[in-house]
């Protein structure tokens, strides 16, 4: 997902002078290409979050759209009050893009995870929340963040899988979910590495008969409230689906919206159960162990329903 | 000509010790430190248009250290940049005069600070969007030396060095005396100058309360005559100007009551 959002940066940024690429020493074997084409619109600030979001920051001051470029836990974590202070407090249009959120880096372990960062930054006033799952998503969330001229946090899956999508380029809209298909005993929003999961879970589930209804929920931030309205008048049943903590991710925002609704349902959320783990595997070890991987999920919608 | 920059110094204190009175505020040490300093780039060396102060190709300012606001919104107001009846609303209920400053609100607030060690970080980001884009600006951020204590400065310093941001001035207000001790008690930072030598920065030491020293310097690192960012390490006094606040750690935190606001204004009476 990386190197897709940064070949449509490059394209951008052949139209647009205002785009420049800061990163902090990350993006080997991926920026290359931009920083050849754009050496001047091109900056490493080392090893050093604070510096790189400041240094964005001031950037956009005086009109550049600046991208901040980096592992997802160092830029959102490490950097967290440049990001509240210089970016969401001053509404700059600096675009935040976290490469490999979630437990994107595997077997590297909870230091390289990132299980906390929509819940920190769906806390910021003024922020854009976006996690791309298919190549279609990337190149269209890269222009229309661009496009945005306010703050954006992209979250740019480390190794996602490949899998097909039934909709063009037309129909990714930040703000808006994507209806993936047309099941109606339940429906589940799932965003980035998650949403291939959900389409298999949902596979394994039409095979037992309950035919799962699944969102692409990729803007987690502004919440799609006329999605969660639909599934719930259309499904009844409203799962959410995330590679994060369940704590103040999206299924706490979706929560947050139907407990509002005063309208009962069934409803559950899916996702890391407000832990690190004790032992460490790769990416899909973790997803198994969290009970996140496609079998669980189908599993845990069944559970659910039956209920 | 230098201009009378004791005068107007002095009725910028006057302003500072009234608004703090006013809106019973802090940081009056703070403020008087760099209200020299202020002074200087406001009357003798930033390039604006008063007429248009919007213009983006103007010289940037910002206060790092934005707990001395009080100092910059009557520099601003010395210099007409805001109106000077707008200093009443300093710190007041429904007021965009901000204590810790917010971008926009009034011209030359050029960013939100008060999260210390953010101001650099910003000043170098813009210094370096004015190369891409060949704007001519200067870009002055004037910070605390308690501040310089947060390693962001520093991670931020080397990166303005390597990109050769010679448009790039940094003030340090050094006035030796942080939060809850001298600097020497805390981390004892010692030549502040050496410091950023290391990182690659030319340095002038001064006296931040020498007006014709500030003139100097702040004209010698807005010539550009090398390729490396300036520091000005300015020597100054807390609470410079008022007796009983100079070099007073109280006055980071305490207001000025009536009585000492009537001491003060006798002391800096015109």
């Amino acid at each position: 997902m990386r190197s897709i959002f940064i070949d449509e940066l490059t394209k951008i940024a052949r139209d647009d002078a205002r785009i420049a690429l800061l990163m902090s020493e990350c993006g080997f074997s991926v920026t290359e290409g931009f920083a050849q084409e754009f050496p001047d619109r091109y900056y490493n600030v080392g090893i050093a979050e604070q510096s790189l979001v400041g240094t964005a920051a001031g950037a956009a001051l005086r009109g550049l759209r600046p991208v901040a470029y980096n592992m997802a836990m160092f830029l959102t974590m490490r950097a967290f009050e440049q990001i509240r202070v210089d970016v969401a407090y001053q509404n700059l249009p600096v675009i935040l893009a976290g490469v490999g959120p979630g437990v994107g880096y595997g077997s590297a372990g909870t230091t390289h995870h990132t299980i906390e960062d929509i819940a920190i930054m769906r806390a910021l006033p003024n922020m854009t929340i976006v996690f791309p799952a298919h190549e279609i998503d990337a190149r269209a969330a890269t222009r229309q963040a661009v496009e945005l001229g306010k703050p954006i946090y992209i979250g740019l899956a480390r190794a996602p899988r490949q899998f097909n999508v039934p909709y063009g380029a037309e129909s990714f809209k930040i703000g808006s979910a994507i209806r993936m298909n047309d099941g109606r005993d339940a429906a589940l929003f799932a965003f980035g590495s998650m949403l291939p999961v959900a389409m298999e879970a949902a596979a394994a589930l039409a095979g037992d008969g309950i035919k799962l209804r699944v969102y692409n929920a990729h803007t987690i931030k502004p919440l799609d409230t006329a999605a969660i309205d639909e599934a719930l008048r259309e499904c009844g049943a409203i799962f959410t689906l995330e590679e994060a903590n369940i704590i103040g991710g999206l299924g706490g925002a979706v929560a947050e919206y139907i407990a509002e609704l005063n309208a009962p349902c069934v409803f559950k959320r899916f996702g890391i159960r407000d832990r690190y783990p004790e032992r460490m595997g790769d990416y899909q070890w973790l997803l198994k162990h969290f009970g996140i991987d496609a079998a669980s999920v189908a599993a845990s919608v069944k559970e659910a329903l039956k209920a | 000509m230098m201009k009378d920059y004791a005068i107007l110094a002095r009725k910028i204190r006057r302003d500072i010790v009234t608004m703090l009175n006013r809106a019973n505020g802090s940081f009056g040490g703070a403020a008087m430190s760099c209200a020299d300093l202020i002074t200087v780039l406001f009357h003798g060396c930033m390039r604006f248009d008063i007429e248009n102060p919007d213009d983006p190709a103007r010289d940037m300012f910002i206060l790092s250290k934005g707990h001395a606001s009080s100092a910059l919104y009557a520099g601003l107001a010395s210099a007409g940049l805001i109106d000077r009846g707008e200093l009443e609303t300093y710190g007041m209920n429904d007021t965009k005069m901000i204590i810790h400053p917010k971008r926009g609100t009034y011209p030359c607030i050029d960013a939100s600070t008060g999260a210390l060690g953010h101001g650099i970080c910003q000043a170098v980001g813009s210094a370096l969007a004015a190369r891409i884009l060949k704007c001519d600006a200067n870009v002055f951020v004037l910070m605390g030396d308690g501040e310089c204590n947060e390693g962001s400065v520093w991670e931020n310093a080397a990166f303005a060095s390597k990109q050769k941001l010679n448009n790039l001035t940094a003030i340090v207000d050094r006035n030796g005396l942080q939060g809850c001790g001298r600097d020497a008690e805390v981390l004892n930072y010692g030549d502040m100058g050496e410091k950023f030598r290391a990182f690659g920065f030319n340095t002038i030491d001064i006296d931040g309360h020498d007006y014709e020293a500030i003139e100097n310097a702040l004209k010698t690192a807005a010539s550009r005559s090398t390729d490396k960012p300036t520091a000005i390490i300015a020597k100054t006094i807390k609470g410079r100007g008022i007796s009983y606040m100079e070099d007073k750690l109280e006055w980071h935190y305490k207001s000025p009551n009536d009585e000492q606001l009537k001491i003060a204004l006798e002391e800096l009476a015109l």
